[in-house]
């Protein structure tokens, strides 16, 4: 992955004669940053559907209050619109809308802070590699090349084996088995920008190891960061739902919204679709709207690269 | 080429080693340590105790691990508790069916990729390109086992086409006899793939396309079909093969998923079985034998492209 | 050679604008110009002068986002106008094109025979097998040795000078009547270079195809131009034979751009060369005076400020270990600016990482102010490193892109924690002026800057905290001559200001001749010859020193003349 800006050209530099490409003579400004984010209209899409799905997640259950500790097996599998249940009602009873709302919290939360906490560990991780380079890199790429030969969902159902699986569990799991793909990226990003003119000059003249990576690695790193960060919390959330599907994810009465397909499936053939579609195109537009979020940030920040 | 082999292999040699250093650790992370694993959840201590000095587990670790890696070498890999059978010999049977699946999904899946990519970068910023590209993210944003769920519905209840259940049987001929039942179960793996490589293959046609040699291509009066035909689309291979090593965990992942929905009988269903019912030789067999096919695929992948690219064929001499 | 005949090729009130984020960009603007049968036109400018964009107009190879007016004829025939099919047929035919990159002109994965090939097939000459021996004999034609063997070689197998020449010989494939040459020569070393355009002379003369030579290099144009145009800003300035434009430019702009073409001394005829070595050093670097006193110029002070003895370093890889710097002495005295030249693979770079204490030789002693930078512990090597400057080559990657110019600077001051931090802010101001930026500058980002203005950025960090070595390595190489000379100035400016000495690592003599007291000149990790650089110049005692000065073209047609001729005698066997 070719994971570096483009170097920058001067306002008065040629025009890039290559074709297909745009030429290269706009200078970079913060605002035209913002610009090209918001120019692709399916990132801007993704985020709002972001928010909107947020708001129906966290502040919905305040506004439409539904038990979703307690089963009722006497409303179990009504219809949607029955008794006041807008979607209707699974195998006990529960209030699908209501659930898809508890749902929702618990697959955005794991999304996010497993992604993260896998971005920040990949990050350490890529950039010590890549900036030391040498043994220590060998030595740290071997074990992320081990790591990543185990798929992991395979990795996380011998965890839930292991251990009972709750939301904290699986935060830490999930971020423990997916740091690997951005620590392979920052890694090949450090790599390339440890040779570059500003770190060397300052290596020269007496400045850290330590200056290197945190002023100069890091910060110019971010770009690919945050386009994987983002990529990630997409992938933790389908990670999180094959889990559930699988059914050794959260147990009741905590749910998400793979739990609730996985829930649904013997229902389903059975005509009650309402037990699996809404979950099913909740997944699909929250990750396909960090997905597309993904994209607009790498328009942004300009980073090219093959990972996606 | 010979030295590039050697040091590829030994790689890949490291990198199975530190394989399975990690499965040795998970097998001591278990509640009750390996013995439990063993033996299953409704050991007793005394039973523990006794299997513990038997297998010499009140040795120090790396006297463990030396003995693990020994019996791994011997293809021991335990056995299960519930199928009473040797780990190995349900590994050996159900593996290929496993390869066969993921196999026939992927190359259907690049059939498709390959070519919509390159014709998506000949049309770029068209509206249909657009649409491919929007499409593409969707499905790839869309649970195997809901894309799954909806193939079912559709082609197995509503459009009774195909069965919803996977060709059974014990021996790979049985599944191949049926290949109808297959059409199903390879589909469903085959979307992702699509969408997840036709991106790539989009990706990089368009870097090349952009690159100086095209230019050149074009300055000699080669027609654009012939600049993309003759020129990119070999160069735009050379990532794509080494995503595809990079893909191999997820193409695993996925059929995991797909054997699950489809009670296929392969290496992904005994998993899910095994989880289950905490069957840990299984588990912990399966995750091995399937990272060690994965390091060996990514390393096949590595060759390919050594293959394709003179470069690195003659850095690596 | 001006032909009343009608031209080969002609602009007639030709312009391009590119439509960006910022707008319309107007890159030409009514730009008239013809190309004769047999003549080497040479189209000049500096960086966005539009020159690129005019001679990719003539094989229909503009970009995508370029709006074109006015009228390209190619033997008549509109090229502006003409459908994808027709333009298919002229490229490479009728008109064809050299690029500047040769590394990356060439398709990695197809084998150079093939390609050339390809232009045959494409136009249907030849059926495949035929094309495939004619590509045999093109490349003998343009000088590659083994053809037979080569067009069976992928292009990393080949050299750059022979990337050049598998290029040209795709150009002539089918005897075009126009070779567009976009910077030919740019990316290739002065001796390759040379022989890159004895070759295309050769075959100007042979087979009357006419050139339009597009180049940034005056050299170039004295050397093998039989007319030049002048652009600058996207319009033609001046047009006229090589040698009224060169020798008496009719425009301002031409003038300037001639006058900061840094010159070579003439050579003396005489080659043992000893006759003016008396007070050479000293009277030498002209813009460099020498400041110091003559005493500290003798070198017997034990701490010079660098002093590198027998070093040697080697790269292992790919099976066997490559000797990249062989047993190199080099010592610079306080004060004192010495050159070190080379072409690219001499190991030049290599030596300047050495002494930046950035590469640890396998063998030899590297003191820095009379002490080993690695053999230091922490604390003490820091105290030795603060005593250093540095200005690199890249000025897209000398400064960090996300860190204001001020901080950029600054970071010298920080790293050796000296100052407060408003004392800092005031110190880059200082620094800022010094090297001719306003004080303003601190705010912007490296990416708001020129090329020059961000290698003048990297000066006034590396001046930061008064270093006692300077060391630049080609810090003015990716520069237009203009902006180069302008860097020289200040460079040569702040050392009568501060004395401080310099290691200054350069391809270019001209550049060292103007800059330093003395020079050394490294071939394949070797310094073949040491010694004061006017004497050097002018009276080179190494064979190797005198081709690459001869091999270096000069911006005065009459006197190119003279030294393409030694050249021509001194030659090796043209293996480039």
């Amino acid at each position: 992955m070719s994971g570096s800006r483009p170097d920058q050209l001067a306002a008065d530099d040629e025009p890039a004669p290559a074709s297909g490409h745009t030429p290269g003579t706009v200078p970079r400004r913060r605002g035209t940053a913002l610009r090209r984010f918001t120019r692709n209209r399916l990132a801007v899409a993704g985020l709002a559907v972001v928010a909107v799905l947020f708001l129906f997640s966290f502040v919905g259950p305040l506004i439409y209050d539904t038990d979703q500790v307690h089963t009722d097996l006497a409303a179990a599998n009504l219809e949607p619109g029955d008794d006041g249940h807008p979607l209707g009602t699974d195998d006990v009873g529960y209030d699908v809308l209501g659930r898809l709302m508890v749902g929702g919290q618990t697959s955005l939360v794991i999304g996010l802070a497993a992604g993260a906490l896998a971005t920040v560990i990949g990050t350490a991780w890529g950039a010590v590699a890549g900036y030391l380079g040498g043994r220590v890199d060998a030595v740290m790429m071997r074990v992320v090349d081990a790591g990543i030969a185990i798929p992991a969902l395979f990795l996380l159902l011998v965890a839930s084996a292991i251990t009972t699986p709750d939301v904290p569990m699986m935060i830490l799991v999930m971020g423990l088995v997916s740091w690997l793909v951005p620590a392979r990226l920052v890694r090949a990003e450090a790599l390339s920008l440890k040779t570059r003119d500003y770190v060397l000059t300052l290596r020269a003249i007496g400045g850290s190891h330590r200056r290197a990576i945190v002023r100069h690695i890091v910060p110019n790193a971010v770009g690919t960061m945050m386009v994987n960060a983002t990529f990630q919390v997409a992938d933790a959330i389908l990670l999180v739902a094959y889990v559930s599907f699988l059914g050794m994810g959260v147990q009741p009465p905590a749910t998400d919204w793979g739990a609730m397909l996985s829930k649904g499936v013997s229902y389903a053939y059975s005509g009650a679709w309402w037990l699996i579609l809404p979950a099913g195109v909740l997944i699909v537009l929250v990750v396909a709207s960090f997905n597309f979020i993904g994209d607009g940030l790498r328009d942004m920040f300009e980073v090219r690269g093959k990972n996606r | 080429m010979a030295r590039f082999l050697v040091r590829r292999v030994l790689q890949a040699v490291i990198v199975t080693v530190i394989v399975t250093v990690i499965v040795f650790a998970l097998l001591h992370a278990l509640p009750g340590g390996p013995a439990r694993g063993v033996l299953g959840q409704q050991a007793t201590p005394e039973q523990i105790a006794a299997f513990n000095r038997a297998q010499g587990l009140d040795q120090p670790i790396w006297t463990q691990y030396w003995h693990y890696l020994g019996r791994l070498v011997q293809g021991d890999l335990g056995e299960s508790f519930t199928l009473n059978a040797p780990v190995s010999q349900l590994l050996a049977n159900r593996l290929p069916k496993t390869l066969l699946l993921t196999m026939a999904s992927t190359v259907v899946a690049l059939l498709i990729a390959l070519p919509l990519g390159v014709w998506q970068a000949a049309r770029r910023n068209s509206v249909l390109d657009y649409t491919a590209t929007a499409l593409a993210i969707i499905v790839y944003s869309t649970p195997v086992f809901f894309l799954g769920l909806i193939l079912i519905m559709v082609f197995a209840q509503a459009i009774p086409l195909f069965p919803a259940q996977a060709p059974q049987g014990d021996a790979l001929g049985d599944i191949l006899a049926d290949p109808n039942a297959l059409v199903l179960p390879v589909v469903t793996g085959a979307f992702a793939t699509v969408a997840a490589f036709s991106r790539y293959m989009r990706s990089a046609t368009l870097d090349n396309l952009a690159e100086d040699y095209a230019r050149t291509a074009r300055a000699k009066g080669t027609s654009e079909r012939r600049v993309l035909v003759r020129h990119v689309v070999r160069n735009s291979l050379v990532p794509v093969v080494t995503m595809l090593g990079y893909y191999i965990p997820v193409m695993f992942g996925g059929s995991l998923v797909v054997e699950s929905m489809f009670n296929y009988p392969g290496v992904g269903f005994l998993f899910w079985n095994a989880a289950q019912t905490s069957d840990f030789p299984v588990l912990l067999g399966v995750v091995l034998v399937i990272a060690i096919a994965t390091v060996v695929g990514s390393m096949l992948a590595d060759i390919a492209q050594a293959l394709i690219d003179p470069r690195v064929r003659s850095v690596a001499v | 050679m001006t032909d009343t005949t009608s031209p080969v090729l002609s602009y007639r009130d030709f312009g391009v604008t590119f439509e960006t984020e910022q707008g319309p960009v107007q890159a030409v603007r009514s730009l008239d110009l013809d190309v004769f049968g047999g003549e080497v036109l040479a189209l000049v400018g500096e960086s966005g002068s539009g020159k690129t964009v005019t001679s990719l107009a003539a094989l229909g190879l503009l970009p995508g986002g370029a709006r074109v007016g006015g009228r390209v004829e190619l033997g008549g025939d509109s090229v502006l106008d003409m459908a994808p099919a027709q333009l298919q047929r002229l490229r490479g035919a009728r008109a064809s094109m050299v690029f500047q990159e040769p590394m990356t002109a060439l398709n990695p994965l197809m084998r150079v025979g093939d390609q050339v090939a390809e232009v045959l097939t494409n136009h249907g000459v030849l059926d495949r097998a035929a094309a495939g021996e004619r590509a045999v004999e093109l490349l003998d034609r343009v000088g590659i040795p083994e053809p037979k063997r080569r067009v069976a070689q992928y292009p990393h197998e080949l050299s750059g000078g022979q990337r050049q020449r598998v290029m040209i010989a795709m150009a002539l494939a089918c005897d075009p009547q126009l070779i567009v040459a976009d910077e030919p020569t740019t990316a290739l070393d002065v001796t390759v270079q040379a022989e890159v355009l004895e070759l295309l002379r050769d075959l100007r003369r042979d087979l009357g195809v006419a050139v339009l030579l597009v180049t940034h290099n005056m050299g170039v144009v004295a050397d093998i131009a039989d007319r030049v145009a002048v652009m600058y800003r996207g319009e033609l300035i001046e047009t006229g034979p090589s040698e009224q434009v060169l020798l008496r430019p009719a425009h301002d702009y031409t003038r300037t751009l001639l006058q900061a073409v840094p010159v070579l001394p003439r050579l003396s005829e005489d080659h043992t060369g000893a006759e003016d070595a008396a007070g050479a050093e000293d009277a030498a670097g002209a813009a460099v005076s020498a400041s110091v006193d003559a005493g500290t110029g003798t070198d017997t002070g034990t701490d010079a400020a660098l002093n590198l003895e027998a070093v040697t370093v080697e790269y292992r890889g790919r099976g066997d270990t490559f000797r990249a710097v062989d047993a190199v002495d080099l010592r610079i005295e306080a004060g004192r600016f010495v050159g070190l030249v080379g072409e690219s693979g001499s190991g030049k770079s290599t030596v300047g990482r050495c002494a930046l204490g950035l590469l640890r030789p396998a063998s030899g002693t590297v003191r820095l102010f009379g002490q080993d930078p690695h053999a230091l512990r922490r604390r003490a090597a820091r105290s030795v490193r603060r005593r250093l400057g540095v200005v690199l080559q890249d000025p897209g990657a000398s400064l960090d892109p996300r860190m204001p110019v001020g901080e950029c600077v600054a970071e010298p001051m920080v790293v050796h924690r000296t100052l407060s931090r408003r004392d800092r802010d005031a110190r880059v101001a200082e620094l800022l002026e010094s090297v001719h930026l306003p004080a303003s500058t601190a705010a912007r980002h490296p990416h708001e800057l020129s090329g020059g203005q961000r290698q003048r950025v990297s000066l006034a960090r590396a001046l930061a905290l008064d270093p006692e070595l300077l060391v630049a390595d080609e810090p003015t190489s990716a520069l237009d001559v203009s902006v180069q000379a302008e860097v020289l100035e200040v460079l040569a400016e702040l050392q009568r200001r501060y004395a401080f000495a310099c290691l200054f690592i350069s391809h270019d003599l001209a550049v060292v001749d103007s800059l330093t007291h003395r020079v050394a000149v490294m071939r394949l990790g070797r310094i073949v010859e040491e010694g004061p650089t006017r004497e050097v110049l002018t009276a080179p005692r190494d064979p190797y020193t005198r081709r690459l000065l001869t091999a270096a073209p000069v911006p005065d047609p009459v006197e190119q003349h003279a030294r393409r001729q030694s050249w021509l005698g001194l030659r090796e066997a043209p293996a480039a």
